[in-house]
């Protein structure tokens, strides 16, 4: 298994551009996450909402030194917040899935029930951010990185080397035409 | 809305948001006079800027809290399908391994699972994870790891069950048990034949290094890690050289070949090259680059620079360097090292180096060619690999397995092949050195030129298929016009190759050229002016001209008979091919004649040559030509040693074998052999368990083809069974969206249709229509074939009304409709008119559909029984017993001859003529019949089945 150097070094090394790099990483942070999910939820208080954010902040505190630049964190961030996305919408349509397909002698089952709210929330949000990264890719990042990853302005406009303005600018813009986009189709 | 327009909205909501109150009032009102709609779209997102952003915090936060008892389960001791995770026993780039145990069934399993979790950053990793499980769904072999099953987590990560291989690095286990050099040999041909296999069904394994290979302590070995395989799929030509760029960087160094290090397109030859290393290893314990190299970039620059040493000569090196490592090697191969490197000189050495060649065209072009020489070696026999005719060889084998090579591979392999043999020709004929030369050269630019071309930064950024270069290529070959054999013999090269690659037009002209060519110059050597005849008319026949293709073949014959031994196996394959070639046509006696004579030359006029692949080809197909011809009682003995030589010859689990046994199964339903037939496909089913991977749609079909013999055989629940199961796989398999489901399901409907449950068979046959068309359309043949399935349930309700209304809509769609199936719509159109009442329109229809099938099947055929019957039954209906009795008596009487004694068909024909001879006046055995009838569908159907109500019915009012 990899140790915090090796971690704290393919950070490093991904932050520079190396896909490799990238892809021996994904799996040591999914693990993470994982854990950090588990503990979590083994301290959940009742009436307390999770927020990606401790998800985020709870497996890099475990997985990487105090000792890493302020500029790989924030990259250590970016791909937890890509992570995120992807884990939670496969999350939703397994479960929507699920809710099709149900149990096994199943040949002759077609009534279609309704999907949770939430699961479908979820992908309506991601269906629009799909659009929007469509028109716009830097704009759906930033939202990945506020929402998903729960990065601040500052460590937003670190990982994507734009101007803090910039990134409070562009987001205002990408989170309006989100909500509205939202409203539509609801 | 365009990027234009989320532009242009972005840019008024910035400007809007800078101003104050008023000012943006002013600006809005000036923007809808000049774009109402863009006005009003970003009046929307500024009033939405000013809510809050419960509508994108919510549904994360939500689906987190949702998701995190789950996301939050500990692999270990997580339950994936079936299987428990026991413990991590590996990670890579991909994701992570686990050893898992079966939790259910009678005994305990163990499996490799790998889930992926690279997907999650990056989707080109979930394609190439799907693709090595389609990799492995594709390999059965005792010496691959088997693919055990597959799908997602709960969370949606992608996971691959692999059988679980407990063993040792084929090195370690070598070298622990001290193997000799020809135990170590045996071991290294059986892995040299897993991946020729491998190599066969078009997969390259692009990873081959002894951490991949393990040895079980049963001493069997078993490839593993088909994780940066390559799928060569014929008519999928996305080899590109961009694409295999990943390959080379996902690699491993010391097993890695030239072409991987450089990055450039990979093909069979490279992993000839890694088992070279791997053979290199297990000879000598050292590496062919000596142990100077020790960085990746030190290796790499080894493997594209230094020339291999000889593995005696390594060893020289290690004993001089080091006596006691020298003799350690010796002894984990219970042998002094001194002998050691006796042994391996010569033809060891050779072998090895062949394997190690820089350029892929100078090695073994197959895994099976190593085993070969190593068999050589071990029984002394001369081995091939300083053999010459490395070009016949060559084109001979991209001729052979035409289909399995890869399209790139094949480009590669002929093109590389012909330099070759210009090469080797330049050595042969020294006194024409001069000219050889000049051909040689004069290739070479040629080829320079056409990878130049295709190279993607002169072919403006697009990707380079195979058949870029093929096309770059043919354009080309009018440079060589002074030089006309090789003009023409690349011709044919590239044309062979269009074949390959299903342009069968750009093919036929490319040969046609080539054979004009050499005709203009007087080049008639008769054998090559044959092999072009010969590949002209294969392209031709493939093309669908047939007249063309037979005229080319017979040249090819003519040709071939007069400067052959007329028992050549080029000869017969001629013969063969224009028997085929007939067929395609249905001109079935012609067929038939060419098939005879091939056949009598492969094996002898007294049949007393031995049986090969190429004499039980062709016998097969003159099983099939007489089965089409409905000459089914000649076809049966033939289809039946068809079976027994292939299982003699091939093997009983060869996929070959499971296939010619089931033809056998279906001209045995022809046959109304029905106990036997389920026997076969019995048999079909249990070895199709053991060939395809779990779940196939092979097994599927197999299981379908027995529950359609089972229901014949009035055996329902277990028809059902069969059915039901056949269809779960394919879903579990492929999924429900696919057109082997929908047909799966389509049959099932078929099914609960002839066995009365009419609510089932409604339930899955709208299913399978509703599956069609979402994924095809509402105008896929799909449709029609369903709603007349549909309709005959209808019909057996007795809702003529309904099942005319579905039939009218179907055959409005008749040309998509099958021949037999537009027999039993027309039939069942009958069959509704007269449930309607309508009893002359009917009867009109009956006899037409009769007439027709007496035409197309003779008079006295089991295929008119219901036919007659339901004309019997209207004719009844209508009060006209006498004219219905003929047909009534005919159903009853061609029911009893051909099908089995008691089947439930003959009761249904039966229950028909008893009425006839009720009203003939004879009742007494009007009860008889109709009372044996009754038992016989009693058995079958159960009590509360109409037809056996109607029975009931015509027995009472009898009293």
């Amino acid at each position: 298994m990899a140790g915090d150097e090796d971690i704290t070094r393919l950070l490093r090394e991904w932050s520079g551009g190396s896909a490799t790099a990238g892809e021996a990483l994904t799996p040591l942070v999914y693990d993470e996450l994982h854990r950090a999910a588990a503990r979590l939820f083994r301290r959940e208080n009742a009436g307390h909402t999770l927020q990606p954010t401790a998800l985020v902040h709870e497996a890099y505190a475990k997985l990487v030194n105090a000792d890493v630049s302020w500029r790989d964190r924030a990259h250590f961030y970016a791909l937890s917040a890509r992570m995120m996305r992807r884990l939670l919408i496969n999350y939703a349509n397994q479960r929507l899935a699920d809710k099709r397909g149900g149990d096994a002698a199943r040949i002759t089952l077609f009534d279609n029930v309704a999907a949770p709210d939430i699961d479908a929330a979820l992908i309506d949000l991601t269906d629009a951010l799909d659009e929007l990264e469509h028109h716009d890719a830097r704009k759906a990042q930033l939202i990945e990185l506020q929402y998903f990853g729960g990065l601040s302005l500052e460590e937003i406009a670190e990982a994507t080397n734009i101007s803090t303005a910039t990134v409070t600018r562009d987001l205002r813009f990408a989170r309006a035409w989100l909500k509205e986009k939202l409203s539509e189709s609801s | 809305m365009t990027s234009d327009e989320f532009k242009e909205i972005e840019d008024a909501f910035q400007k809007a948001t800078a101003m104050t109150a008023p000012e943006r009032a002013a600006f809005l009102e000036r923007l809808a006079l000049e774009n109402a709609v863009l006005a009003q779209k970003v009046r929307d997102i500024l009033a939405a800027d000013s809510d809050g952003d419960t509508s994108l915090a919510a549904p994360i936060a939500g689906s987190i809290e949702s998701a995190i008892d789950d996301i939050g389960k500990p692999w270990i001791n997580r339950t994936i399908d079936a299987w428990t995770l026991k413990e991590k026993i590996g990670a890579g780039g991909m994701g992570a391994v686990f050893l898992a145990e079966r939790t259910t069934g009678e005994f305990a399993q163990t499996a490799a699972i790998k889930i992926m979790m690279a997907q999650l950053v990056d989707e080109t990793a979930e394609r190439r994870f799907r693709a090595e499980r389609q990799i492995l769904a594709n390999l059965s072999h005792p010496n691959i790891a088997t693919l055990l099953d597959g799908g997602s987590t709960m969370e949606g990560l992608p996971y691959i069950v692999m059988e679980y291989v407990e063993g040792v690095r084929i090195d370690a286990y070598c070298d622990e048990r001290r193997l000799s050099l020809t135990e170590r040999l045996r071991l290294f041909q059986e892995v040299c034949n897993a991946v020729d296999y491998a190599h066969r069904n078009l997969v390259v394994h692009r990873d081959l290094k002894p951490s991949n290979i393990l040895v079980t302590p049963q001493g069997i070995s078993k490839l593993l890690d088909f994780g940066i395989a390559k799928l060569l799929e014929p008519g999928a030509y996305e080899i590109t050289i961009a694409q295999t760029r990943d390959g080379a960087r996902a690699m491993t160094p010391d097993y890695a070949s030239p072409e991987q290090v450089r990055g450039e397109p990979v093909s069979i030859a490279t992993d000839v090259y890694s088992l070279g290393v791997l053979l290199f290893r297990l000879l000598t314990g050292q590496s062919p680059y000596g142990s100077s190299a020790s960085t990746s970039r030190e290796i790499e620059s080894a493997i594209l620079e230094s020339a291999p040493l000889r593995p005696s000569a390594a060893l020289t090196s290690l004993s001089s360097d080091s006596p006691a490592a020298s003799s350690e090697v010796g002894e984990q191969r219970s042998i002094s090292a001194e002998r050691l490197g006796r042994r391996l000189k010569g033809d060891l050495d050779t072998i090895a180096l062949k394997c190690l060649q820089k350029d892929p065209e100078r090695r073994y072009t197959s895994a099976r060619e190593i085993a070969a020489d190593i068999e050589r070696f071990l029984s002394n026999e001369p081995i091939l690999a300083r053999a010459d005719s490395w070009f016949y060889k060559t084109r001979k084998y991209v001729m052979r397995h035409s289909r399995a090579l890869a399209a790139a591979a094949a480009v590669f392999a002929t093109i590389a092949a012909l330099v070759t043999f210009y090469t080797i020709r330049l050595a042969d004929e020294r006194d024409k050195a001069q000219l050889a030369a000049e051909k040689s050269s004069q290739i070479s630019s040629f080829l320079i030129d056409v990878f130049k071309n295709a190279d993607p930064h002169t072919a403006k950024g697009e990707e380079v298929t195979a058949i870029d270069l093929l096309d770059e290529g043919a354009k080309r070959i009018a440079t060589l016009e002074n030089q006309p054999i090789v003009q023409s013999e690349l011709m044919q090269i590239i044309g062979d190759t269009y074949t390959n690659l299903d342009k069968e037009e750009r093919a036929i002209e490319l040969i046609q050229s080539a054979i004009n060519i050499r005709r203009a110059n007087g080049a008639f050597d008769p054998l090559s002016m044959a092999d072009l005849y010969h590949d002209l008319g294969e392209a031709q026949r493939l093309s669908g001209k047939i007249a063309d293709a037979v005229a080319s073949y017979k040249l090819a014959l003519k040709l071939r008979q007069e400067n052959l031994p007329e028992n050549h196996p080029d000869v017969i394959w001629t013969l063969e091919r224009i028997g085929v070639t007939y067929f395609d046509e249905r001109s079935n006696e012609e067929a038939l004649d060419y098939l005879q004579r091939a056949r009598n030359l492969a094996i002898g006029l007294d049949g007393d040559k031995e049986e090969d692949s190429l004499s039980l080809d062709i016998l097969g197909n003159i099983g099939i030509v007489l089965d089409v011809m409905g000459r089914y009682k000649e076809a049966e003995p033939i289809l039946r040693k068809t079976v027994e030589i292939s299982e003699k010859l091939d093997g009983e689990l060869d996929p070959n074998t499971i296939i010619r046994n089931n033809n056998l199964g279906y001209l045995l339903v022809r046959l109304y052999k029905y106990k036997e037939a389920e026997k076969i496909f019995s048999i079909s089913v249990e070895r199709a368990i053991k060939v395809w991977p779990k779940n196939h749609s092979q097994i599927a079909r197999y299981i379908a083809d027995r529950g359609a013999v089972l229901y014949r055989l009035g055996r329902m629940k277990e028809a059902e069974a069969a059915y039901v199961k056949a269809a779960e796989m394919v879903r579990d398999g492929d999924g429900e969206s696919s057109n082997d489901y929908i047909d799966h399901l389509r049959g099932l409907g078929a099914f609960y249709t002839i066995a009365g449950q009419y609510r089932k068979a409604e339930l899955n046959l709208m299913h399978a229509r509703k599956l069609t068309v979402e994924l095809f359309g509402n105008d896929n043949y799909q449709i029609p074939q369903i709603d007349i399935i549909r309709a005959k349930a209808k019909n057996m309700q007795e809702d003529g009304a309904r099942a005319a209304t579905i039939l009218q809509n179907a055959l409005l769609m008749r040309k998509k409709i099958t021949a037999n199936r537009l027999v039993i719509a027309e039939r069942e159109l009958g069959v509704a008119l007269s449930l309607q009442g309508k009893y002359n329109a009917a009867e009109k229809q009956l006899a037409k559909v009769l007439l027709e099938q007496e035409k197309a099947r003779g008079a006295d055929n089991p295929a008119l029984i219901d036919v007659l019957r339901e004309r019997a039954a209207n004719l009844r209906r209508a009060g006209s017993p006498g004219k219905a009795a003929p047909s009534a008596k005919r159903a009853y009487e061609i029911a009893t001859q051909y099908l089995p004694k008691d089947n439930w068909q003959i009761a249904l024909a039966a229950a028909e003529y008893a009425h006839t001879m009720e009203i003939a006046g004879d009742t007494e055995e009007a009860r008889r019949i109709a009372n044996k009838a009754r038992r016989d569908l009693v058995v079958v159907f159960g009590e509360g089945d109409q037809r056996v109500e109607s029975i009931d019915a015509f027995l009472t009012l009898m009293h």
